[in-house]
């Protein structure tokens, strides 16, 4: 073979493709589906856990600066309890982000055992919605949110300590059940899109290894 | 763009200039499954492409474009965490072989592998009948540079093809 027929063998190609492509596994939407699904995630994280930790150290901060400052001020006289709601309070926010930390380090050290192909980035997804997926009912999501729940109550523990006036639950409670049901209907309708995410991408995986 | 037009682009893209993501694939994928994953990349980077394409270039440049940036990407990306995985990974049926191939093809393909990641697009590109200065356009190398690079590219081959001419070819 000579230079000018390597040309022309090189050319066949365009008559005589080099592959058949199976078009049916040629999946053009895995990179949308995984953008969706990381933008889901994010808008998750974001908006529901690192605003309710935000709002919850906000809270907590204004209103043990308040305490303090009655307390400074001689309108109140220190006792213990003040203290030890102060060590709750940090407590639970530090137990919050410590939950969050090793939850994220455990999955993230899961997830580099995935490689770069497709096939792969689509378990790594499946493994996010799975992850994600086994939060629901688990002792540390419980802690991951403690810190909401906490500075409700000790914001009103405060209040009635500033007004001199003994605690009584009937608020707390009260805006404890004007939140759950939110809450509850927020956890369902995330849940019922990963559950969407864990369908479309277990559908993308047996399409690429039909019969695994 | 609406997404039934883009799907219409990308149809007719896939239709007319499928051999350049077979030949990119090929050039650069040293298994079949790595083939069929990098013609997963480079098909789904056209069709985010199609957007962008305003006309300006010849639609078979730009697909060489995207498909060598792609391939580039790509080839780093293995280098750097796939090292040893390939062979473990299985092909997913994607890319369907024809039952005798032209040995002939195989022989310029193994040549082309064992150039450097830029001189295996460069010599895609000059089979195909690329002017320098498209060459330069879609690497992104000046028209000299090119020049000297094409020079070793064809000396290389032309060398080769006089080794191996007498036995197997």
């Amino acid at each position: 073979m000579n230079f000018d027929q390597m040309l022309e063998t090189w050319r066949a190609q365009e008559g005589v493709p080099l592959y058949d492509v199976k078009r049916e596994l040629l999946r053009l939407e895995v990179p949308r589906d995984q953008a969706d699904l990381q933008r889901s995630l994010r808008r998750n994280t974001w908006g529901v856990y690192w605003a309710s930790l935000g709002t919850s150290v906000a809270c907590q901060v204004l209103f043990f600066a308040l305490l303090f400052a009655a307390i400074s001020w001689g309108d109140i006289t220190s006792t213990v309890w003040d203290y030890v709601a102060l060590g709750i309070g940090i407590g639970t926010i530090l137990l919050s982000a410590g939950a969050y930390w090793v939850s994220r380090k455990r999955h993230a050290r899961y997830e580099r055992g995935f490689g770069n192909s497709l096939h792969e980035e689509i378990r790594r997804n499946l493994s996010r919605v799975d992850y994600q997926l086994s939060r629901y009912g688990r002792l540390a999501s419980l802690f991951m949110y403690a810190p909401m729940w906490m500075a409700l109550i000790l914001s009103f523990w405060i209040v009635f300590r500033i007004g001199g006036k003994p605690f009584g639950w009937l608020l707390p409670v009260g805006c404890f059940f004007f939140i759950v049901p939110w809450w509850v209907m927020w956890s369902f309708w995330f849940k019922k899109q990963l559950l969407a995410y864990r369908h479309r991408f277990s559908q993308l995986l047996e399409l690429l290894n039909p019969g695994e | 763009m609406l997404k039934a037009k883009r799907n219409q682009v990308f149809e007719e893209w896939m239709e007319s200039h499928k051999a350049i993501l077979f030949k990119v694939a090929r050039a650069y994928g040293a298994t079949h499954a790595d083939r069929e994953d990098l013609f997963q990349q480079i098909a789904v980077q056209v069709w985010n492409s199609i957007e962008a394409f305003r006309g300006e270039a010849k639609v078979t440049t730009w697909i060489y474009r995207v498909a060598l940036n792609t391939a580039l990407a790509w080839n780093r990306k293995e280098r750097k965490h796939g090292w040893g995985r390939q062979d473990l990974e299985a092909a997913t049926g994607l890319l369907v072989s024809p039952a005798s191939r032209d040995p002939r093809l195989e022989w310029i393909y193994e040549r082309i592998a064992e150039l450097d990641e830029v001189s295996r697009s460069l010599a895609l590109l000059m089979l195909d009948g690329f002017s320098y200065r498209d060459m330069s356009q879609i690497l992104g190398l000046s028209e000299s540079n090119v020049g000297v690079k094409i020079n070793r590219i064809k000396a290389t081959l032309i060398a080769q093809l006089a080794k191996d001419s007498n036995d197997e070819l």
